[in-house]
């Protein structure tokens, strides 16, 4: 691309920065907040840091935390009803993937009205949403610094992809010690996502030289600190690292846009509630190989970023492959598809979903139905 | 693959930003004053209606509160006849004759208008050279190319329609069009209020003409007899200057009686009329009518007033004439029964006094026979004279043959009564224009009211006639020393059916005929009295009866 641009939030990043949420809420002139948070934060204790740091600089809350993995429609319905009884003018996310994208479709809603699905597709936001800060308290889902909100329309069993500038958060705030409350199977399998996320930008055809730094150096993390933030809760140095590569593979795909493995997961998603960086794990070795002719030097650089030695280009197309499973295996991660319960019968319903998402269009190797449906049945 | 680049594009979006707080609120607030003119427009419009703003003016006000927004260069409102089925151009702003092509009046064929008028829905037309409507002609001429044209209901009728023109095509978004047809609206109940007013202000002009047409005074009163409403008839019979009357007072004066006409009104709750002698002496019919409310309650009485003095005057009048024409009938008939027998005494007597010597001692009864025989003749010939049925003529006649025509027909009675009756005639009096019978009808009545006065007199009776000449008139006074009268009795001796004697003995009637009579002669009588001491009656008569 000749001409490119990068969009990204202000980025507060290291050890304690949760308790800069409340200062930072303040700064953009909110008032009254709305807390999207989900159990899991709850029990973990961290929203107690959160709730603190708003009494800290005397900023009023409310929080809503009812909500579910892979979020859906209705809970967006809910969470607004909240936000507008309770008269809020600024909106936090603190979570994972699931409340932030809960926290984005909330704002969409607020100040644009309608239902969530007018908003599938890209740019089809109006209005300027309230303002947004947004705390990860997972390295994965990236979406605390993407234009992406996904949200499950339950009625048509089917993910909503909204794209829109307007949902590049106004601040996130990365505080690496929120990962100690993971235990070692969400590290597994957010840790895979990080590394989807790296690979599927850096390959996509809309990848610019901004988008590459920050996919490399997400890759290359990792490679290097994935296992070790997987074995250990207490090792600070792979939890810091593996929140930057989160973060950093999170401003990648978020400008680069993903590929086909995202394709196939969301399609996966909208019919199964599976774990999102499970079914990205074991999908990613499979359309690693369909995608390697498309892009050879790239491949070469990614046996480099994963193995740490420079790789002849004619080999590392396999390499690749096998260093990705290698990792996978290495931290317990699921290999095939039928460990999750999927069938054959599937392959059809998933594969016709799947080329209608949204991040097909950036794989560098054009698809077809009937080679993603392959794919499919081969990662069973 | 274009579309596959397309969509990347629109994925990273070179071309898409974060949507921005500023430009939101810029926008919200373009938006904003826009509403705003609008409002002001639509606030405007209806004002302007009211203080009677010509729709021209009211077009011209429009055209330039909108610039800023819109940019149309004519406005122009159309009204639709739906009786005549007819579509006038009522005002186009700015001004133009370009209409005068095709008239004041649209023709239904080939009319852009009547379409509108007939698919009952807003029309955005741009000019295409190749339609046939005849408005083509002055749009052309105006160098339109887009016009908008809604209809302008009034409760769910088309009462005309609103264009706005323009020399440019421009595309209007739901909002713009939805606020052109609210200022239609509001020009529309705005323009139908403006008529309905004028047709009411008519109505009610019509109805302030029927009611000052009317020659008798009618006044609108509330239920405490205050006058709301009186016509000018009311207030000049009544001579009321001041507002706030009361008209219990007006027609009563300080003689409110137990119950008022009003006051039946309002109890009967049905139209009464009842017939007065006013406080100011008038005799009237008045009538007074309920004005019932919504709810059957009365809200209103109409009072009105018929002033029937003359009418009254003229009955009275007739009724004296009937009176007398039957007794100078039955004089008449008496007179010529008495003739003969009267014949008789009279030769015979003569022939008795002839043979009769002068010594003898009856001939002093015989003179009185013949003598009294005369004057039984006189009487009678007077009784004739006076009773002659023909039509009052007026001619040249003497006062003091009048004068002395009366004594011979009333003086007998006044001996009968011991009564002096003193005669002070002016020697030179000159002859009158008059009719020497209602002339002597009326010193008839003068000399038997002066009779009747000094009835109760134990003393010397007397009744002094007395006749002179001043200037222009002549006078004829009747004086007696009788009772007098007080002066509230003065004030009624006109009235018809007034008598201060006893029933029977008096009708009422002959004073105010009396003073009909001296009326008729262009002349009056005058009245001075002092009770106890005397009464004088003075018939004042011009010499001449200026005619017309």
């Amino acid at each position: 691309m000749e001409v490119y641009k990068f969009v990204m939030p202000e980025v507060i990043f290291g050890n304690g920065s949760i308790k800069q949420v409340g200062e930072s809420c303040i700064r953009l002139g909110a008032q009254k907040i709305l807390i999207v948070t989900d159990p899991g934060v709850v029990e973990s204790g961290w929203l107690e840091l959160v709730v603190q740091s708003c009494h800290e600089v005397g900023l009023s809350y409310s929080v809503f935390s009812d909500l579910t993995t892979n979020p859906k429609d209705f809970e967006v319905t809910k969470g607004l009803a909240h936000y507008l009884n309770a008269e809020c003018d600024a909106i936090l996310g603190v979570g994972g993937g699931s409340a932030i994208d809960v926290a984005k479709a909330i704002a969409i809603l607020a100040t644009n009205g309608g239902d969530i699905g007018d908003y599938e597709g890209v740019d089809k936001i109006s209005m300027p949403l309230p303002p947004l800060v947004m705390v990860a308290t997972t390295a994965g889902s990236g979406s605390e610094v993407s234009q992406f909100s996904i949200i499950l329309d339950s009625e048509h069993n089917k993910k909503l992809t909204i794209i829109s500038k307007s949902l590049v958060p106004d601040i996130a705030i990365i505080d690496p010690e929120t990962l100690r409350t993971k235990s070692a199977l969400l590290t597994a399998t957010t840790g895979l996502d990080v590394l989807t996320h790296g690979i599927e930008s850096y390959l996509s055809i809309a990848a610019t030289p901004l988008t590459d730094v920050h996919a490399e150096n997400a890759i290359l993390l990792v490679a290097k600190y994935l296992r070790q933030s997987v074995a250990s809760k207490l090792n600070e140095e792979a939890k810091k690292n593996m929140a930057m590569a989160s973060l950093q593979a999170g401003l990648a795909f978020s400008n680069a846009i993903l590929g086909a493995v995202h394709g196939m997961s969301h399609a996966i998603g909208g019919k199964f509630l599976l774990p999102h960086g499970d079914v990205n794990g074991i999908l990613l070795p499979h359309v690693m190989e369909f995608n390697y002719i498309s892009a050879p030097d790239k491949f070469a650089r990614i046996v480099t970023l994963l193995s740490g030695e420079e790789k002849r280009w004619s080999d590392s197309g396999q390499d690749a492959v096998e260093l990705v499973k290698q990792l996978a295996h290495d931290i317990g991660a699921p290999k095939r598809l039928s460990e999750l319960g999927l069938t054959k019968q599937d392959a059809k319903k998933i594969s016709a979903d799947a080329i209608e998402d949204a991040c097909m269009i950036t794989n560098p190797r054009d698809i077809t139905e009937q080679d993603i449906e392959r794919l499919f049945i081969q990662a069973l | 693959m274009t579309n596959r680049q397309a969509m990347i594009d629109r994925l990273v979006g070179v071309q898409s930003s974060k949507r921005n707080y500023y430009v939101a609120l810029k926008n919200s607030v373009t938006e904003m004053k826009k509403k705003n003119i609008q409002l002001e427009i639509i606030n405007d419009v209806m004002k302007g209606f009211n203080i009677e703003m010509s729709m021209n003016d009211i077009l011209q006000f429009i055209l330039k509160k909108m610039r800023p927004f819109f940019s149309f260069s004519y406005l122009g409102l159309f009204e639709l006849h739906y009786e005549s089925e007819q579509l006038h151009v009522h005002t186009i702003y700015p001004k133009v004759d370009s209409y005068q092509q095709i008239g004041p009046i649209l023709q239904q064929d080939h009319s852009l208008y009547w379409e509108v008028v007939q698919d009952n829905k807003y029309r955005n037309y741009i000019l295409n050279k190749t339609d046939s409507y005849i408005e083509l002609e002055p749009f052309k001429h105006l160098e339109l190319r887009q016009v908008i044209i809604f209809p302008m209901y009034v409760q769910g009728k088309i009462i005309g329609l609103f264009s706005l023109g323009s020399n440019e095509v421009i595309e209007y978004d739901a909002d713009d069009l939805r606020f052109f047809q609210q200022l239609t609206d509001q020009i529309a109940v705005s323009h139908e209020n403006v008529r309905l007013y004028r047709e009411v202000l008519q109505k009610k002009n019509e109805w302030e003409q029927t009611f000052t047409a009317v020659k008798d005074p009618i006044f609108l009163v509330d239920l405490e007899g205050n006058i709301v409403q009186a016509n000018e008839t009311a207030k000049d019979f009544f001579h009321l200057q001041e507002n706030n009357l009361n008209l219990h007072d007006v027609l009563y004066g300080e003689n409110v009686p137990s119950e008022t006409i009003m006051e039946r009104c309002i109890k009967e709750q049905n139209a009464i009329n009842e017939e007065l002698k006013l406080f100011n002496k008038a005799y009237c019919e008045v009538y007074a009518y309920p004005v019932f409310h919504e709810r059957g309650k009365v809200l209103h009485i109409i009072v009105y007033v018929r002033d029937i003095t003359n009418k009254r005057q003229y009955e009275v009048q007739i009724m004296q004439s009937s009176k007398l024409a039957a007794i100078g009938e039955m004089a008449a008939g008496v007179a010529h029964e008495l003739n003969n027998p009267l014949t008789a005494i009279l030769g015979n007597s003569q022939i008795l006094l002839r043979k009769e010597q002068e010594d003898s001692p009856t001939i002093h009864l015989l003179r009185d026979i013949y003598e009294c025989g005369r004057r039984s003749q006189n009487i009678i010939r007077n009784l004739l004279t006076f009773s002659r049925q023909d039509e009052y003529l007026f001619e040249r006649c003497s006062i003091n043959e009048a004068i002395h025509n009366v004594l011979g027909m009333v003086g007998y009675q006044m001996e009968q009564d011991q009564i002096y009756v003193e005669l002070n005639l002016a020697e030179q009096m000159p002859l009158i224009d008059g009719s020497a019978q209602q002339i002597e009808q009326v010193i008839i009545n003068l000399m038997l009211n002066a009779k009747d006065a000094l009835k109760e007199r134990e003393s010397t009776k007397q009744i002094k006639i007395e006749s002179s000449q001043c200037e222009e008139f002549v006078y004829v006074t009747v004086r007696d020393n009788g009772i007098g009268m007080s002066d509230e009795e003065r004030g009624n001796i006109f009235d018809p059916f007034f008598t201060t004697k006893q029933v029977r003995k008096g009708t009422g009637l002959g004073l105010s005929v009396s003073l009909g009579i001296a009326e008729s002669h262009q002349g009056n009588i005058i009245v001075e009295s002092t009770p106890g001491k005397g009464s004088s009656f003075t018939l004042q008569l011009p010499l001449c009866i200026e005619s017309g």
